[in-house]
């Protein structure tokens, strides 16, 4: 098809057009609770080029989808805000901008699609109105060309009958469907960065796949960046460039994707990787279990938060918090003190170092 | 529907958005626990943060109380006339002054609260227990006893409240016990919807389809899932009812079909002022200021209420 | 949806006849319209027992039953009891007197009370909020006849004699000033108003709480999360996705309270004397009118019936997800 790209709006002229479409530095968001103050960013970092696939990984409540929110301003004001950092999108700070232009980028270069499609999308509107919405919210067209525009995209993610299935409403499609409707409004203005938050979290197994295939699909046709959140490594391993690790609000390990998988450095990752089952190892008696819970992120303790949990945990990890480090390859950052010891694998004990043996409670 | 008819439970007017007799999620169906202390210990905990429920429970126990006591409080009695200080206002000897017939208002409104009271804990009570019967036999048990239960409601529910209590009144006699009884007989439908509704979401609940699996008794499910789960709802409708009693008292006594003479009710007593309130201004002031204060009372205790016994409820203040 | 309708009309029916038998009942128990006459001395046992028969008094209570029932389906709704006055007349009078009322004070409401309900949502726990909601329990827990007589206090005494009126801003009682003909605008709304605004504080209290609550629910759903994702202008995702959910609820309760208000305000009407459908209903019960009575109760019903009919197919329209077989 010819035809497919919506004409973008040309890029900020003040800034050149790198290939880091988005630079979070030290974003920190806090949520007010009835408890007290919930540090639910602590500090993270990361960066997402032009056109590659960054996995943020972690388990729930670790800060994954607080970031992204942050990131597109969608952190509600009544119950926590942005303290401190930067997100620079091409350059630009988001956090120093009028909310008009903020608004301006949102939905339009920068896109989210959001883990529950049956109550992410409004329930009395027809489908294609929600996505001709996204269209007309940016662009100057007429009511009838953002339909048609909608069409297309609904045809483009696979759906069938698009043109009939447009017109209806969200609860007649099926889980899968309506997650493709939802990147098809995600994608519709050619966003630079999509985030994906969770995206085949609520869906079959089998489905799953369709919609990463979705997913990848639409990153080659248009080239854009996508920052995908999940908990589900196998998902990761099938589609990520790169693979950010997140653990109690920080950055707790970042690597191209092989060499996560092939050389995890930190503790956390190596549980996450352990837990689940691989073919290319021998198969487990039993899936590994990080014992414990993650710390409570009202008063976080000051050392390393996965000490507690931590099977190589020393005494240093208790007192002093191991800023994020390079490991021997470049582009590969852990945060543990360790990361410097040659031959430290999951299973094998590392040299000069005694592996806890009591409980973890 | 205002003027004292009501074509919606009164819980529905406070609370969020379920028209419908929908059972919010519990406790325990959310699978929420907190360690060490107990759910009730926990309701009142939040009870306790609701300062004006608070402040409203003990307005109400001091007016229970002074109400109760009304033959010890009030310096007269509340036929007792005084012919020679008819319509006076109110003064050192009379503290609220008097009406038409030298009757001191101070101790009428005393007693008349004492009836007004009476009646607004007998009908909510009364109601409470038949609705609650009633809605959890219909619901638990449904097909045509619950098809019966709702035909017959519906019936009563389609004609104003007022109308039929009217009616109703036709064949009574008047008596603080024959109002009680008719307008309990009246009130305990929409709390028996409430429960009916609350009773057949419950029981497609998970944990009641646990309960079944391992072989628990109908009694055991009723007594020991359900009725627990449900009875937040049902004491803060109870508690609205009580206001709802109220005013409908008021306003049946008013229009002379409730409480008749020479018992005071405060409804009875705006009556009996009406036709003299532009020269005896207090005797349409105080006994209406009284019934606000009671049932704004009421209203807000069963606002802390709803806040301490449902769990759903989100907060967060900033 | 045809078939719905029509099943619930149908079941509607007896319903409606259930009522009628019972109030009949009731009313051919408590009353005997021959009684002024039997009482008066002049009159013969032998001519009380001829008017009696006139009446068709005489009959068994089933057979003056069905006999009423069979000129009322065919619209012969007959005289009244005590005057000659037409019933239907009578009632289409007290209906129409009753419904400006009503609508009025129900049009207000609706307004006053959806933007109050959303602004409190949006700014929750802000002054206004604050207020909204303390006014909000006030006016559920004033009684209604008590609010009126301030009303007519504050309008028809105190005010006249603050401000040294010779006539109130606006009328304490009536529908238009005695002995006025034709039909003066002005004259009406200055009789209007009070009562109007008596309706429209109590339903004011319950819709602006219901919409709160309604709106406050929806605008912590996703759906609205993701509009903003969108990039949607702030005040259209208020309205077009916020509002347009959160009014389903309130809608369909105003369906059914718009057919309430055919019963018409007992209290308001009888304090403000205006004539309408409750002053009827109250006259009626005094005197045992019951040829005026039993249609006065069969038509509120049918009222309440129709509207409530229409309050679920609005949510039906109103909300997609709903579809009844």
């Amino acid at each position: 098809m010819t035809a497919e790209r919506v004409p973008a709006p040309p890029p900020p002229a003040s800034e050149p057009a790198g290939d880091v479409v988005l630079e979070v530095e030290d974003l920190k968001t806090i949520f007010h609770t009835e408890a007290g103050i919930v540090h639910a960013v602590d500090g993270v970092s990361f960066q997402v080029n032009a056109g590659e696939v960054l996995a943020v990984v972690g388990e729930s409540g670790c800060g994954k989808t607080v970031t992204a929110l942050s990131v597109l301003g969608l952190i509600p004001k009544q119950t926590g805000r942005i303290t401190s950092g930067s997100i620079r999108y091409r350059g630009k700070d988001l956090l120093k901008m009028h909310p008009d232009e903020q608004r301006a980028i949102r939905g339009d270069r920068i896109a989210m699609v959001f883990q529950d499609p049956l109550t992410a999308l409004n329930p009395v509107h027809r489908v294609g109105a929600q996505i001709a919405e996204q269209i007309e919210a940016h662009r100057d067209v007429t009511g009838k060309e953002a339909w048609k525009r909608a069409v297309e995209l609904l045809k483009l993610v696979g759906i069938p009958n698009a043109a009939d299935r447009a017109r209806n409403f969200p609860h007649h499609f099926s889980g899968g469907m309506r997650q493709r409707v939802m990147i098809a409004m995600a994608i519709a203005l050619d966003p630079e960065l999509l985030i994906a938050d969770e995206p085949t979290t609520a869906l079959d197994v089998t489905v799953q796949a369709q919609i990463l295939r979705v997913l990848l699909d639409v990153q080659e046709r248009f080239g854009m960046a996508i920052m995908l959140i999940t908990h589900d490594l196998g998902v990761v391993a099938g589609i990520a460039d790169r693979v950010m690790v997140m653990y109690a609000g920080k950055r707790v390990e970042q690597a191209d994707v092989h060499t996560l998988y092939g050389n995890p450095k930190h503790p956390y990752t190596w549980g996450l990787l352990g837990s689940t089952t691989r073919v290319d190892r021998p198969r487990l008696d039993q899936l590994a279990q990080i014992p414990g819970a993650p710390p409570s992120l009202l008063a976080p303790p000051p050392a390393c938060r996965f000490a507690p949990r931590c099977a190589w945990a020393q005494a240093i990890c208790r007192e002093e918090y191991p800023e994020l480090r390079e490991v021997a390859e470049p582009d590969h950052i852990a945060a543990c003190h360790f990361v410097d010891l040659d031959d430290w694998e999951p299973d094998r004990p590392p040299t000069g170092l005694a592996r806890r043996t009591e409980e973890v409670t | 529907m205002p003027d004292g008819t009501i074509d919606h439970p009164p819980a529905q007017i406070l609370s969020p958005v379920t028209t419908s007799t929908e059972a919010p999620p519990t406790f325990e169906s959310l699978g929420m626990e907190e360690h060490g202390l107990s759910q009730r210990a926990l309701a009142w905990r939040r009870f306790r943060r609701h300062r004006l429920a608070m402040a409203s429970l003990a307005v109400l126990l001091l007016l229970a109380l002074t109400t109760a006591l009304a033959g010890v409080i009030a310096p007269y009695g509340f036929s007792e006339q005084h012919l020679e200080d008819t319509l006076q206002g109110p003064g050192a000897k009379h503290l609220l002054g008097t009406d038409t017939l030298g009757r001191d208002e101070f101790s009428r409104l005393l007693y008349g609260g004492r009836v007004s009271l009476l009646v607004g804990l007998g009908v909510a009570l009364s109601a409470g227990v038949l609705g609650t019967l009633i809605g959890a036999a219909a619901g638990f048990y449904g097909g045509r006893l619950d098809n019966i239960v709702m035909r017959v409601t519906d019936l009563f529910l389609s004609i104003p409240l007022l109308v039929v209590l009217i009616i109703a009144s036709r064949v009574t006699e008047g008596g603080t016990l024959d109002i009680v009884i008719v307008l309990a007989l009246v009130l305990w439908m929409p709390l028996a919807r409430i429960v009916r509704g609350m009773f057949l979401s419950l029981k497609e609940k998970e944990f009641i389809e646990a309960a079944r699996m391992i072989g628990a008794s109908n009694r055991r499910i009723i007594f020991r899932h359900l009725v627990p789960n449900s009875l937040g709802v049902i004491v803060v409708n109870v508690t609205l009812t009580v206001a709802i009693a109220i005013l409908t008292e008021s306003l049946l006594s008013f229009l002379g079909f409730g409480i008749q003479p020479p018992t005071p009710s405060w409804g009875n007593m705006l009556e009996d002022g009406r036709g003299l309130m532009t020269i005896a201004g207090w005797l349409v002031w105080f006994p209406g200021l009284a019934i606000l204060l009671t049932v704004l009372c009421v209203n807000f205790l069963g606002d802390g209420l709803r806040d301490a016994l449902d769990p759903t409820q989100r907060r967060v203040r900033a | 949806m045809l078939r719905f309708i029509l099943r619930r009309l149908l079941i509607s029916v007896p319903l409606l006849l259930v009522a009628s038998v019972l109030v009949f009942t009731v009313m051919h128990l408590t009353i005997d319209p021959a009684a002024g006459v039997r009482v008066n001395p002049r009159i013969s046992a032998a001519d009380v027992q001829r008017y009696r028969h006139d009446l068709g008094l005489d009959r068994s209570g089933p057979a003056q039953y069905f006999a009423w029932l069979g000129n009322f389906v065919r619209g012969r709704w007959g005289h009244s009891l005590f005057s000659s006055t037409s019933v239907s007349g009578e009632i289409r009078e007290a209906l129409v007197n009753s419904m400006v009322l009503g609508v009025t004070g129900f049009a207000i409401a609706l307004l006053l009370g959806v933007t109050i309900g959303v602004i409190a949502a949006v700014r929750q726990y802000s002054v206004f909020d604050y207020l909204a909601t303390s006014g909000a329990f006030v006016a559920l827990s004033i009684p209604v006849f008590w609010f009126a007589l301030i009303l007519q206090l504050l309008f028809g005494l105190y005010l006249v004699r603050w401000l040294h009126l010779e006539q109130p801003i606006f009328y304490t009682a009536g529908m238009v000033q005695p002995g006025s003909l034709g039909f003066d605008l002005l004259d009406r709304v200055r009789h209007l108003a009070l009562p109007a605004v008596v309706l429209a504080v109590q339903l004011i209290a319950v819709y602006s709480r219901y919409m709160r609550a309604s709106m406050l629910e929806v605008l912590n759903s996703d759906y609205l999360r993701t509009a903003r994702a969108k990039g949607v202008r702030e005040r259209r995702v208020i309205v077009h996705h916020g509002m347009r959910n959160a009014l389903i609820p309130l809608t369909t309760q105003a369906a059914i309270d718009l057919g309430g208000l055919a019963g018409g305000l007992i209290a308001t009407e009888a304090i403000f004397q205006w004539p309408g459908m409750g002053a009827l209903f109250v006259r009626v019960m005094d005197n045992g009118d019951y040829a005026i009575a039993l249609p006065w109760v069969m038509l509120t019903m049918a009222f309440v019936i129709v509207f409530n009919l229409v309050a679920d197919i609005l949510y039906a329209v109103l909300d997609p997800r709903i579809r009844y077989a």
